[in-house]
C-alpha cells in the first residue's frame, strides 16, 4: 500500500462496470502468476496439482466475459459473470471460488457503492453460499480464510474508512491461511492417500491448503484493486 | 501415493425446471448426491434454472442418472469426466 493511501480516508468506492472488468483483470492476472505456486501445494482433497490451474481457468473466462460484453450497468454485467462462473468452474476450487465470488457480486448488484458496510454484507453473502455448497465442509481448507475474513468484514463494517477495512479483512485471511498448515496433516490422513513421510515433510516445510493459498491471492487482487480504483475516485483528505 | 478412495471426478451442467426455491433444491441434491461420493460442491443459479455440480465419485453411473432426473424436460445435461488416478500418476 503506498503512503499515499494512509494519509487518506476512504469512505467508499462507486461500483461500476469498468471497477468490477479492472477487478477481475487483476485477479486473474494475479492467479495466472501464482498458478504454478498453488499447483505445488495441491495435496488436498487429491494431489494431482491442478488447483490454481482449475482457479487460473475459472477466473480468466470471467475476466474475458465481461471484457467482451457491453454492459450498460454493473447489474447487466453481473448477471453476465455469475452465468460465466456457472459453466466454467473446473475442480473443487474452481466450484468453491466460482460460488464466493458470485454471491459476492450478487450481494452488490444493487448496490451504488463498495463501503465498509456493503462489502461486510457481500463477504458474509459470500461465505455463506461456499458453506453451504458444499456436501461435507471441511476446517484447514479454502473455507478458513474464507470464513475468517467474513468475520473481519463483519467487524468492521461500521468502519468510516474502506482501506482499515480492507487491510483487517486481508490480515484475518492471511491468518487463517497460516493456520491451514496444522489442520493439513489431519486432513490428509483422512484422505490416506498421501503417504506419512510425505506428511512429516510437507508439515516441516509448513506447507498451507492449496485452495486455501488460492483464495488469499485472489482476495488480495480483488482488495487491492478496489484500492487502485479509489486512487481515481474522491477521497477526503485528513 | 496410496490409491484414491474415489477415482473419477464428475462435473455437470443441467438445466433445470423446479418449484423448489435455491435453498430447497440445493438440499434435495446435496442429500440425494453424498452418499454417492465426497468433495461434492452444489452451485444452483440465482434465476434456479441451472445448476452446477462438482463430486469425486467410484459411481458415475449413478451420479448420471440422479443429474439426469433433475434437468429440464427435453435437455440433456453436460457431463465431464475425469479418471483423477491417471490424473495423479501423471503429476
Amino acid at each position: 500500500m503506498s503512503q499515499e493511501m494512509h494519509k487518506k480516508v476512504l469512505e467508499k468506492v462507486i461500483l461500476s462496470v469498468d471497477l468490477i472488468r479492472q477487478l477481475f483483470q487483476g485477479m486473474s492476472s494475479a492467479v495466472k502468476e501464482w498458478r504454478d505456486r498453488i499447483d505445488k501445494m495441491n495435496y488436498y482433497p487429491v494431489p494431482d496439482a491442478d488447483t490454481g490451474k482449475n482457479l487460473a481457468k475459472t477466473i480468466y473466462a470471467a475476466s474475458e466475459a465481461a471484457e467482451k460484453g457491453k454492459f450498460r450497468s454493473p447489474k447487466q454485467l453481473i448477471d453476465k459473470l455469475e452465468d460465466s462462473l456457472l459453466e466454467t468452474c473446473p475442480g473443487n476450487m474452481g466450484a468453491i471460488m466460482s460460488e464466493w465470488l458470485t454471491s459476492f457480486l450478487l450481494s452488490l448488484r444493487d448496490q451504488k457503492v463498495i463501503s465498509p458496510k456493503t462489502l461486510a454484507k457481500a463477504f458474509e453473502a459470500a461465505a455463506k453460499s461456499a458453506q453451504v455448497a458444499l456436501g461435507n465442509p471441511k476446517q484447514g481448507t479454502a473455507l478458513d480464510p474464507i470464513n475468517s475474513s467474513s468475520q473481519a468484514a463483519s467487524k468492521h463494517a461500521d468502519q468510516k474508512d474502506l482501506n482499515h477495512s480492507m487491510k483487517a479483512i486481508l490480515a484475518q485471511a492471511r491468518i487463517a491461511l497460516e493456520d491451514t498448515t496444522k489442520k493439513l496433516r489431519e486432513l490428509l490422513i483422512e484422505k490416506g492417500v498421501v503417504d506419512l513421510n510425505k506428511i512429516d515433510q510437507l508439515e516441516q516445510e509448513k506447507a498451507v491448503d492449496a485452495g486455501a493459498l488460492g483464495f488469499v491471492i485472489v482476495l488480495e487482487a480483488l482488495l487491492e484493486g478496489i484500492r487502485e480504483v479509489s486512487n481515481e475516485q474522491t477521497t477526503i483528505p485528513v | 501415493m496410496n490409491k484414491l478412495p474415489f477415482q473419477y471426478e464428475v462435473v455437470a451442467k443441467a438445466g433445470v425446471r423446479t418449484e423448489l426455491n435455491q435453498k430447497e433444491l440445493r438440499s434435495l441434491l446435496i442429500s440425494n448426491l453424498k452418499d454417492l461420493g465426497d468433495d461434492l460442491v452444489v452451485r444452483i443459479s440465482s434465476s434456479v434454472k441451472r445448476i452446477s455440480i462438482h463430486i469425486h465419485t467410484n459411481r458415475v453411473g449413478e451420479v448420471k442418472a440422479l443429474i439426469s432426473s433433475f434437468s429440464k424436460s427435453g435437455t440433456k445435461p453436460e457431463f465431464e469426466i475425469t479418471d483423477l488416478q491417471k490424473q495423479v500418476e501423471e503429476v
